[in-house]
């Protein structure tokens, strides 16, 4: 807790009296624990199995992405992020846009995992609000400052879903919405233009990755 | 000047008339001037490819972490008396006190703020800005825009800058003492710095979206309410509620060429 030092500085001045300021019992449903478990086991998963030295390329991005379709609802956002123009799009397109966005986030992803690679997830706690659950965590670094990250997380199915993850107040799915309405607007509104940008940026992808 | 502003009113895209759900959408994008911002950020783009990314490179490949880290810590030092002030106009007084107990710390154990030692003894930094202060006091954003060499922005945290640059006892200083050379060279080095914080989100962001430009947009905003509601969550800016916008699992979400039913029941009016 960041904010646990801000009750000193009344005390600062003259002697360090160790009080501490102890948060209260967030009240523990089945809900909320299942959530912090589910993504502390995530964690321990990515380290284990992801992380392992020599592992060839191929197997560590299909590893990647076997536990991506596991933990991510990436349906059920690929239709969020949509918005309205699900509604608009034909059968046909909402088929291959679904397939794409799997495609394209797991891409992404793949990328930026690589960044965090000796990264330690610390999970500090975790709320609900609704159906959804959020896992409060840091990543600590060595030389600059921790990144914040909440993983927004549903339970349906008997399955524990992460459906957002928001970084440093950033929510990934609400950046990509107005991405994407913004490729579909400057397309005529046609969901079809944002199938082609999505395609060139697939190809793109996979032809830097390394 | 007046060019910019023949671009920009001849740029201006015309709100939606008779679709509620696209008038919606246009606000909520709140970009009237979008065309004009989008030459902007492109006329930006090429400035950071031709002259501050090449800079930043070098500050980069000629200092190690530990040097840059220093300079960040010493350029966030030099902003406190502003960041003081706004912490004040606020009426924020923990984190003023925060302020001070800091710039006590690092100007001194610290050495002259190159090393953030507050930080490791417990009081972590924080940034407030005249735009935020005007935030709080209620004044909306206003309109989304691109500043050149700036960046993103809006009317008010533009204002909010320029208020801050006039706030900085640094800036009275140089004025009063003939030290123009001083702001200058500060502006040119927290640009490079700037820089260099960015360096691997833009990398990453500009390689892995489709319409950079609204991905930068889309950030801008998250991340100044963000900063706003100093790192609670503002309202405006939760993870977005499924249910106010639209169903994870929407029964109703037949596609176009399937039936003509829509999901009824929304709020925000009629399908076209």
């Amino acid at each position: 807790m960041s904010t646990r030092r801000r009750g000193f500085i009344a005390a600062a001045i003259g002697f360090w009296v160790c009080v501490t300021l102890q948060t209260p019992p967030v009240q523990a449903d089945e809900f909320t624990e299942g959530a912090q478990k589910f993504i502390s086991g995530l964690a321990d998963r990515a380290q284990t199995s992801l992380l392992v030295e020599n592992l060839p390329l191929k197997e560590r991005q299909n590893r990647f992405r076997a536990l991506m379709l596991e933990t991510f609802d990436l349906n059920g956002v690929g239709k969020w992020v949509l918005g309205r123009y699900w509604r608009r799009a034909s059968r046909q397109e909402r088929q291959q846009y679904l397939q794409l966005f799997e495609e394209f986030i797991i891409a992404t992803f793949t990328k930026r995992f690589k960044a965090y690679t000796n990264a330690k997830l610390q999970i500090s706690e975790t709320t609900s609000r609704k159906s959804s659950a959020f896992v409060k965590t840091r990543i600590n670094r060595t030389s600059a400052k921790p990144i914040r990250i909440i993983w927004r997380v549903k339970f349906t199915d008997g399955k524990y879903r992460i459906i957002d993850i928001v970084v440093e107040g950033v929510s990934w799915i609400q950046t990509q919405r107005s991405e994407f309405v913004s490729v579909i607007r400057n397309s005529g509104g046609k969901v079809s233009g944002l199938i082609d940008a999505l395609n060139k940026k697939i190809n793109f992808l996979k032809s830097s990755a390394s | 000047m007046l060019l910019l502003a023949v671009i920009t009113l001849a740029s201006c895209a015309s709100a939606p008339r008779d679709d509620a759900e696209a008038l919606a959408e246009y606000n909520k994008i709140n970009d009237p001037i979008e065309p004009t911002n989008r030459f902007i950020f492109s006329f930006n783009q090429g400035l950071d490819k031709g002259i501050i990314k090449p800079v930043t490179s070098v500050y980069r490949a000629l200092f190690p972490d530990v040097v840059r880290n220093g300079v960040h810590n010493f350029l966030s030092n030099l902003k406190t008396p502003v960041v003081l002030i706004n912490d004040i106009l606020q009426g924020e007084s923990e984190r003023a006190g925060d302020t001070i107990i800091r710039f006590a710390i690092n100007s001194t154990v610290g050495i002259a703020g190159f090393r953030d030692q507050a930080a490791d003894w417990g009081w972590e930094p924080h940034d407030e800005d005249f735009g935020q202060t005007l935030a709080v006091w209620g004044v909306g954003e206003g309109p989304y825009i691109m500043l050149p060499l700036f960046g993103p922005s809006n009317p008010r945290d533009a204002i909010g800058k320029v208020v801050d640059f006039f706030l900085d006892p640094i800036n009275w200083w140089a004025e009063n003492s003939d030290n123009d050379w001083v702001p200058l060279t500060r502006t040119i080095i927290s640009g490079i710095d700037t820089r260099d914080q960015l360096w691997d989100v833009l990398d990453d962001l500009e390689k892995s979206s489709i319409d950079f430009y609204a991905a930068i947009r889309s950030l801008y905003r998250q991340r100044r309410n963000e900063d706003i509601s100093n790192g609670a969550g503002s309202k405006n800016n939760e993870t977005p509620n499924f249910s106010d916008n639209f169903e994870l699992d929407d029964p109703n979400d037949q596609p176009a060429d399937n039936s003509t039913k829509n999901s009824s029941g929304k709020k925000s009016g009629t399908e076209k």
